[in-house]
């Protein structure tokens, strides 16, 4: 930029309000005083998951913290299948590539003994985890089986509920045997698919936990021994393998957003599947030919697919913990997610604002959805081996499905793989869901 | 006592010629041999990467005598297989067509040229995204135009039965310029007296074809094999982004499920063993076509 070059007026003017007004938010966000130019030439870097709806919310929030504080942030959008890999990668090569990582919370099962725990530092600053989801409370503290230990401030939480059309179907049913009940009639009424979702392997893994859950079996003894292999596992795997008869037979090939699409398009009266690949199109009327005649419920007899929470997270190599731990308070802490919440349509952690008139005044489906994220819980906790049991839950799922493997054999397998990976590590904390 | 010198002045020469060969030795041996040795290494251990703060454990054989009762190993290697001997087998048939035809002096015959290269143009991320759309059961423009033409629409990636058949059109509709092009080019650089040699004595077409160019061609069909079938055997972002292997496993290609086991499941050990063995097949099948197009060479010299 050219010295001499004068700067507009309204641009300064302008500027000096994004900077007044990002440090009257970052401290009453966060209880803390982050003084003008505090971190000036702090860089702090950020591994994130690419292509996330909070990921404008990121970069917003990122412009107004330096506006604030003087402090770089710098962003490395990766794949979800590439960001263990580059984290495990940071770790092994001593820290110092990233500060911050921003992700699932099962990340940190991993990553546990290479990162800082900020439970003084949320006692210290003030910040407030009142509200949270409790869900996102509970399956973030005690990892490593570290009771009171906390590594992460939530930013985002997610399940799959099932959304359903309200002209065809009055009142959700509640059991399971209502709920085919339904999709059989309207088959026979003349609806060839009644029920969409994603029957690609990865997306199978919530349809089976959610009919697993619902007998109230956990995955796994306090031993960590898998519990599929048994009557309930076998059950919930027919019941998936039932259901279906009532969707597309090209579902298998299916993925959220062709899932999605059904529903939008009204070929579909249920869609069990995740809010965030719908939701945006529920909201358009030049996407979505079905209206408001939706609502969301959640799956029968207490069924759930599993929570999704994304935490941030600070490696303990980094020479900015203080800095980092500010910026992550500030994009999570109570305005920023309400902000996140209505400008960016992202899923906050924060259950209070779920039901905050500010955000149900656009979107009134936000109570129901609530109800349906708190009764979540994430695959196996704790477990650093979960992406062995994701994987072996989504394979067996989808040879079942397939016909490539009889249900008994896919349980069976299932279950096996889990304990030879299991076996490797035995966690020496009991397991709990 | 000059012709001493001049004999052994090689040896002054060595030496600045290996100096200059270092820079490249090293960054060989550093990018290829020391990750090639260190996963030997690896795949003689038990290592998940995701458990913290673990460590390889030895574990040799293991690795590799589970594998040979991993029925999803097994099924992937035959899987792969069917993938591979399927799609070279139709990229040859049609690469061969349309390289008679692009050979050929019809008219217009360069715009066609030009057009076959654009599948070959597109990334295979873009073109299994494409494809996903096209093959769709509902909304796919494929199912479309069957239904109204007044035949059924089919199931394509969604029917394990299809599934894999539908992956290997993909895959031949991208590849087969490339098959083209090479053959081509082996026609343009047959002579065009021999086919018009063997018509004045009375030999059809398909017969100057089959007795006279098939045979000139044999070492070009030979390269395009070695090339093709090393390709095939690496494939894996189309069905990644088509199938993510499945249904069911069906699709489930050799680099598909080395790169779930290594870099989804962390089972560093487990996929490295996995990786060498691959490693052998492909190169024990590679060999024997090498060893072909050699002897083939020779026996032309």
């Amino acid at each position: 930029m050219d010295p001499n070059q004068k700067v507009p007026r309204r641009t300064a003017l302008k500027g000096m309000a994004v900077a007044v007004g990002a440090a009257a938010l970052l401290v009453s966000s966060t209880g803390m005083v982050a003084a003008q130019g505090e971190y000036e030439g702090v860089t702090l870097r950020v591994l994130n998951q690419a292509g996330v709806g909070y990921e404008p919310a990121l970069a917003q929030y990122a412009e107004e913290f330096s506006a604030a504080t003087g402090a770089t942030i710098e962003f490395d959008a990766t794949p979800w299948e590439s960001l263990l890999t580059k984290a495990q990668a940071n770790v092994a090569a001593g820290g110092g590539q990233y500060d911050i990582m921003i992700g699932d919370v099962e990340f940190q099962y991993t990553l546990f003994p290479s990162l800082l725990p900020i439970q003084d530092l949320i006692a210290e600053s003030g910040y407030s985890l009142d509200g949270l989801f409790a869900p996102a409370l509970e399956y973030g503290e005690g990892i490593g089986g570290q009771e009171g230990v906390r590594y992460g401030l939530p930013v985002t939480s997610e399940v799959a509920p099932i959304f359903y059309r309200t002209d065809l179907i009055p009142e959700f049913p509640t059991t399971w045997e209502g709920y085919e009940q339904v999709l059989a009639d309207l088959q026979d009424g003349g609806m060839e698919a009644p029920l969409a979702f994603a029957g690609v392997p990865a997306q199978l893994v919530k349809l089976f936990l959610a009919r697993y859950w619902s007998t109230g079996d956990p995955l796994l003894s306090p031993e960590w021994e898998p519990l599929v292999n048994s009557e309930n596992g076998l059950a919930a795997m027919n019941a998936l393998i039932r259901h279906k008869a009532f969707a597309s037979p090209g579902v298998l090939a299916w993925d959220n957003p062709e899932a999605s699409q059904a529903f939008l398009n009204g070929d579909a009266a249920v869609l069990e599947g995740w809010g965030s690949f719908v939701l945006p199109g529920l909201n358009d009327p030049d996407v979505s030919k079905i209206g408001d005649n939706w609502a969301i419920a959640p799956y029968p007899e207490g069924g759930t697919g599993n929570f999704v929470q994304h935490n941030g997270i600070i490696f303990d190599a980094s020479q900015n913990a203080q800095a980092a731990f500010d910026y992550l308070a500030y994009v999570t802490g109570r305005e920023s997610a309400l902000t996140s919440m209505q400008k960016f349509t992202v899923n906050s952690a924060r259950e209070e604002l779920w039901s905050d008139p500010a955000v149900t005044g656009d979107d009134p489906w936000r109570p129901g959805y609530a109800a349906v994220i708190n009764n979540g819980k994430p695959i196996t906790p704790g477990l650093p081996q979960w992406l062995d049991i994701f994987i072996g839950v989504m394979e067996n799922a989808s040879a079942a499905m397939a016909g490539t493997a009889t249900p008994e054999e896919a349980v069976a397998q299932m279950a096996a793989k889990w304990e030879a990976s299991i076996a490797q590590a035995v966690p020496t904390y009991p397991y709990t869901e | 006592m000059r012709y001493f010198r001049l004999r052994y002045d090689s040896s002054g020469e060595r030496r600045p010629a290996a100096f200059f060969l270092l820079p490249a030795l090293v960054i060989v041996v550093l990018t290829t041999l020391y990750p090639l040795a260190y996963s030997l290494f690896l795949s003689g251990h038990s290592w998940n990467m995701a458990i913290p703060l673990s460590q390889p454990v030895p574990n040799f054989p293991d690795n590799y005598t589970n594998l040979l009762s991993d029925k999803q190993f097994l099924s992937s290697i035959r899987t792969t297989f069917v993938f591979v001997v399927a799609s070279i087998t139709i990229e040859l048939i049609i690469g061969m067509a349309l390289a008679l035809l692009i050979t050929s002096s019809l008219r217009a015959i360069g715009l066609v040229r030009t057009m076959l290269l654009i599948p070959v143009m597109i990334a295979p991320v873009v073109v299994g995204v494409l494809w996903r759309t096209m093959y769709h059961s509902d909304y796919g423009p494929i199912n479309h135009l069957l239904t109204t033409l007044g035949l059924p629409g089919r199931e394509w990636l969604g029917d394990p039965a299809n599934a894999l058949l539908s992956v290997i059109i993909v895959e031949v509709w991208q590849q087969t310029p490339v098959v083209t092009l090479i053959l081509a080019a082996g026609l343009a650089s047959i002579p065009v007296e021999l086919g018009e040699a063997a018509r004045v004595d009375g030999a059809s077409k398909a017969r100057a074809f089959w007795s006279v160019t098939l045979p000139l061609l044999r070492r070009v069909i030979l390269v395009v094999l070695v090339l093709r079938i090393m390709d095939l055997f690496k494939t894996f972002d189309l069905v990644f982004v088509l199938t993510q292997g499945g249904p069911g496993g069906v699709t489930d290609v050799m680099s598909n499920l080395i790169y779930r086991t290594g870099l989804r499941a962390f089972q560093i050990g487990t996929a490295s063993a996995m990786s060498w063995v691959f490693l052998g097949i492909v190169v024990l099948v590679s060999l024997f076509f090498v060893r072909q197009v050699m002897r083939q060479g020779n026996s032309s010299s």
